[in-house]
């Protein structure tokens, strides 16, 4: 109580004016009030005088720690000397330039950074409660199927059987044609189960979410629109809900809109176009194939452990009803930790790379200052003489360090800005990050990381000038800097230590480099280069009919090889890199035991020209022709590493396969493998079937574009419209767009750590020229003596040079060890390159020494040029 | 007797407030002079450690004080012990009554040794 009065005092105090003078009178009563006591014990009036000023000793130090008392220390003080910062920054424009741009480079890519981190890793996801979320799959050891899929019957019987869910949804992506107006509009559709909604708990802007028995056969077809779509297309209208929209030919009543921000799943799916509408799964019973998604919500009370042991117990349930379900099992994984897994540790990694970056920056900041601070020495000193507190000539510093980051932050938020624009522009493979942006977790990471520095900043120079003795530093005066030998010790060392983390930068850049040079250089086993691919769907007219279909596509490909420029058309169900089409097959003579799962392929239905307008090479047997029809005899093309793996040695054309349609299939021929997930995964297993014996109502066209000539898009789409013209082309790219897509995250990595190491060096080699000018310009009397006395100029450069050769070696010495320490770190992330790849760690470190040298040899001429007359001079 | 002793900040401020309690309003020098008197010299008050005292009790709000003139026409800041401050002072010399009787009970302990 008494205290909480007493601060109370003191707040007011420190708010209202400087009462130092009001004090000051009363200590002058005081004082006046001793001389006249004195004066009445008979001392004359000047020996009065002065045996009372001597008794009451120096007024002015009891007046400031009266104020001391008075006042919160703290909120007196520290406007004071932020504005005191404030004014020597703006007197010394230069110093302050550099270390606020090094800071606000530092901070901004830090603070970028950490948005995508904090957008991707941290930020939950944007539904209720979205930590209880998780993705669940089927597992299949034995079966060679690779992915996070489910079926519908495996989601049947888990939404049954299991217990740690509050409810589970799954869902496929789809388009849909939108005929309304004069052109169709293809547009991104989810199928979805009617519970998605109430698991991820959100609930339609306007109208309803699907009821629990729609989808099923014989239920009206409805939609619901995303709010893009209601804009774009009916202008916001709300009583679009309950009229019908033809999708696909069929119409389908809206029930409901969505709220603006709502875009599950594209949101988890990078540079995936958000959905236009969602419409109900309709039932299957085809438990071989794996072409949904399923997430659910766990109870309360559910850990994922939990729901993990719970999904067990289903699939024991599951097999003793259904014995062909030996074998399997099911995965549960949080849905936000599974969607971000292939990115978490590439972030990581950027994180820590610009933190190193950082630390450098820090490190040049606190050498500049630390230089500064030597030619300060003196005024603190003299500070101190003076009575000053040390804690108040720390608090000082401190403050000035903490404005200096501060600024560099503010500058830095600016940098910050724009590098979000360009790691989102730069990333499109990485889920989520599209949302990073400065947001409060943002900001205060930013400003904590300038506080931090800016402490580090104002301590460690400051305490080196406080352990001076005060009178050692007085009795030097002159221009001499009394302390200098240990200062250029600290220097140096923070120097050694910004080469060790450039160096370690230099290493993982390289290491990067060189893996994404490898991703590069590997064999896709088809030719991009001038291909165009685009999807399109057969009219439902001729969808429900096989021969209609086949003719349909055998005309738009015709149709397409007449504009100029085309040398050859084809299509395929699944194109590498853009589409799979993976289901279970069997080979002739290799029964599985029963109650296995059949192992899966890549099985793509293509036309004849495939092979030639993709340049997949054949190595044996035939290609498909125009005869490969369903009155021909069924055949198949399988990959190399198909053949290689079933007949291994031996020979594989002649025998046969069977697909998910159970028809026996000769082999005709064999095809170099194709690297259909990526250039980083390896080739899938593929069994090619010909179109004209198993087609598909829509289809991904391959176009081959001649050598030298160009074709328009409009050439493409007009060529394809003369022929369907209800039929909409869609997603037209380039294969080469495609390729280097999917190397985007690969080029992101490297790009980003190149930069870091390249501001690294940059820091680095500014630190290692600081150290060594600031050395010259201590030992310029005794170099000029050196000179007077005959030494010659090459032994001043090696005086200097060699403080910077050996500064440099043990800089990157103790960066190589750090760097083979953390290796480890490194190696998931590199692809054909070892994480301790020989050459670069000997390349990197020579290159990194080479510029260490270079940059003492500025301060080594300058040392040669010192006057001769600075030899005289007495300091 | 020896030097003078130094007053502890603790029983400064309990003498500051009984003064004032007793003599009505007192300006610092005044104080000084009566704390003194009353120790019959055996305690010499240092201004260095008498004003802070004052400003401590001030900011408990067991003091105020206010300008005025000194008998022998001076400006002089005259200190005047709040109704807070007597219940402090009513409070603290419990206190010390109660250390007192305790502490002298020690010293009236009677043992093989004495």
């Amino acid at each position: 109580m008494k205290r909480a009065r007493g601060f109370m005092h003191r707040l007011l105090a420190s708010i209202r004016r400087d009462d130092r003078e009001d004090f000051t009178a009363e200590l002058e009563t005081h004082l006046q009030l001793m001389i006249e006591e004195n004066v009445r014990r008979g001392l004359s009036p000047a020996e009065a005088r002065r045996a009372a000023i001597h008794r009451l000793g120096g007024t002015e130090s009891i007046a400031e720690s009266w104020h001391d008392q008075r006042v919160l220390p703290l909120l007196d003080t520290v406007p004071r000397d932020v504005w005191f910062a404030l004014r020597r920054l703006t007197h010394e424009p230069g110093f302050a330039t550099v270390c606020v741009v090094t800071l606000a480079l530092a901070i901004g890519a830090n603070t970028a950074i950490f948005s995508a981190v904090n957008a991707t890793l941290i930020q939950p996801l944007p539904y209720p409660a979205a930590d209880r979320l998780v993705q669940v799959w089927e597992t299949n050891p034995q079966a060679e199927r690779w992915g996070d899929w489910a079926s519908y019957p495996d989601f049947e019987d888990w939404s049954r059987a299991s217990r740690a869910f509050d409810g589970l949804a799954l869902y496929r992506n789809a388009r849909l044609r939108l005929t309304r107006g004069e052109y169709p509009e293809m547009l991104t559709a989810v199928r979805v189960s009617p519970s998605l909604f109430s698991v991820l708990r959100v609930d339609p802007m306007l109208g309803r979410s699907f009821l629990a028995e729609e989808g099923r056969p014989g239920r009206t077809d409805v939609a619901i629109l995303s709010y893009g779509l209601w804009q774009r297309q009916f202008g916001s209208d709300p009583t679009i809900i309950g009229q019908s929209l033809p999708l696909d030919g069929r119409n389908h009543v809206v029930v409901g809109i969505m709220p603006p921000r709502f875009d599950f799943p594209t949101n988890l799916q990078p540079s995936a176009r958000p959905p236009d509408v969602w419409i109900p799964v309709v039932p299957d019973t085809a438990r071989g194939s794996h072409s949904y998604r399923v997430i659910g919500r766990l109870k309360p009370d559910q850990t994922i452990v939990q729901a993990r042991m719970d999904m067990e117990r289903v699939v024991r349930i599951v097999v003793d009803l259904d014995p062909g379900h030996r074998g399997r099992g099911a995965a549960v994984e949080g849905l936000q930790h599974h969607t971000v897994a292939t990115v978490r540790p590439s972030l990581l990694l950027l994180m820590g790379a610009v933190v190193l970056v950082l630390l450098i920056a820090c490190a040049n900041v606190s050498g500049l200052l630390l230089a500064r601070g030597a030619t300060r020495q003196r005024e603190v000193a003299l500070r101190l003489a003076l009575g000053a507190a040390s804690s108040r000539v720390l608090q000082q510093a401190v403050i000035e360090g903490i404005v200096l980051a501060l600024v560099g932050a503010a500058a830095g938020l600016l940098v910050a800005h724009a590098g979000i624009r360009g790691l989102v522009e730069l990333a499109p493979a990485v889920p989520l990050v599209k949302d990073a942006s400065l947001d409060v977790r943002v900001l205060t990471f930013t400003i904590v990381t300038a506080l931090a520095t800016g402490i580090v900043f104002g301590i460690v120079p400051t305490r080196q000038a406080l352990r001076l003795e005060a009178n050692d530093v007085l009795k030097e005066g002159g221009t001499r800097q009394a302390g200098g030998a240990r200062v250029s010790a600290i220097r140096t060392a923070v120097t050694v230590g910004e080469v060790a983390l450039a160096l370690v930068l230099s290493i993982g850049a390289a290491l990067f480099l060189r893996s994404f040079a490898n991703v590069r250089s590997v064999e896709a086993g088809f030719d991009a280069t001038g291909v165009v691919t685009a999807f399109l769907a057969a009219p439902p007219t001729d969808a429900t009919d096989v021969p209609r279909t086949v003719q349909f596509f055998e005309r738009v490909i015709a149709r397409l090889e007449q504009v100029p420029g085309v040398s050859a058309v084809a299509a395929s169900s699944a194109v590498p890199l853009i589409s799979n089409e993976t289901s279970p097959f069997r080979v002739e003579g290799l029964e599985r035991a029963a109650g296995q799962d059949l192992a899966h392929a890549e099985q793509p239905k293509v036309t004849p020209g495939y092979f030639r307008v993709m340049g997949i090479g054949l190595i044996r047997g035939r290609t498909f022709s125009e005869s490969d029809v369903r009155s021909g005899e069924p055949v198949a093309i399988v990959s190399k590493g198909f053949a290689d793996r079933y007949w291994p040695g031996g020979e594989a054309l002649g025998k046969r396969v069977a697909i998910t349609d159970g028809t026996w299939r000769r082999i005709v021929g064999i095809a170099q493998d194709v690297r259909n997930d990526g250039l980083e995964a390896s080739a899938k297993p593929t069994i090619y079937i010909p179109f004209g014996q198993f087609p598909r109502a829509s289809i991904s066209l391959v176009v081959r574009i001649e050598r030298n000539s160009s074709v328009t898009m409009t050439a493409l789409r007009d060529a394809v419209r003369d022929v369907a013209p209800t039929q909409p082309l869609f997603g037209v790219q380039t294969m080469e767009q495609v390729l280097g897509a999917s190397l985007s995250l690969r080029r992101f990595l490297m790009v980003l750590i190149g930069i870091f190491a390249g501001i690294a060096v940059l820091l680095g080699l500014v630190g290692v020229y600081g150290v060594l000018a600031y050395l010259v310009g201590q030992r310029r009397q005794e170099i000029a003596v050196r000179l007077a006395l005959g030494a010659t100029r090459s032994e001043i450069v090696r005086l200097v040079a060699w403080r910077g050769v050996v500064l440099g070696s043990v800089g990157v010495t103790l960066g190589l060890a750090v760097s083979v320490a953390f290796s480890r770190v490194l190696e998931g992330t590199l692809f054909g390159v070892s994480a301790l790849d020989p050459l670069t760690y000997l390349l990197a470190p020579a290159l990194l020494l080479l510029v260490v040298v270079a940059a003492s040899s500025l301060p080594a001429w300058r040392a040669t040029r010192v006057p001769a007359i600075v030899a005289l001079r007495s300091e | 007797m020896g030097e003078k002793r130094e007053v502890w900040q603790g029983t400064l401020a309990l003498m500051v407030l009984r003064t004032l309690a007793v003599l009505g309003p007192q300006h610092g020098y005044g104080i000084k002079k009566r704390i003194e008197q009353i120790s019959a010299d055996m305690l010499a008050v240092n201004h260095g450690t008498l004003y802070p005292v004052l400003l401590k009790l001030e900011q408990e709000d067991s003091i105020t004080c206010k300008w005025g003139v000194s008998e022998n026409n001076r400006r002089a800041k005259f200190y005047r012990v709040t109704a807070a401050g007597r219940a402090e002072l009513e409070k603290e010399r419990r206190h010390w009554e109660r250390t007192g009787e305790i502490i002298a009970r020690f010293f009236a302990l009677n043992g093989e040794s004495s």
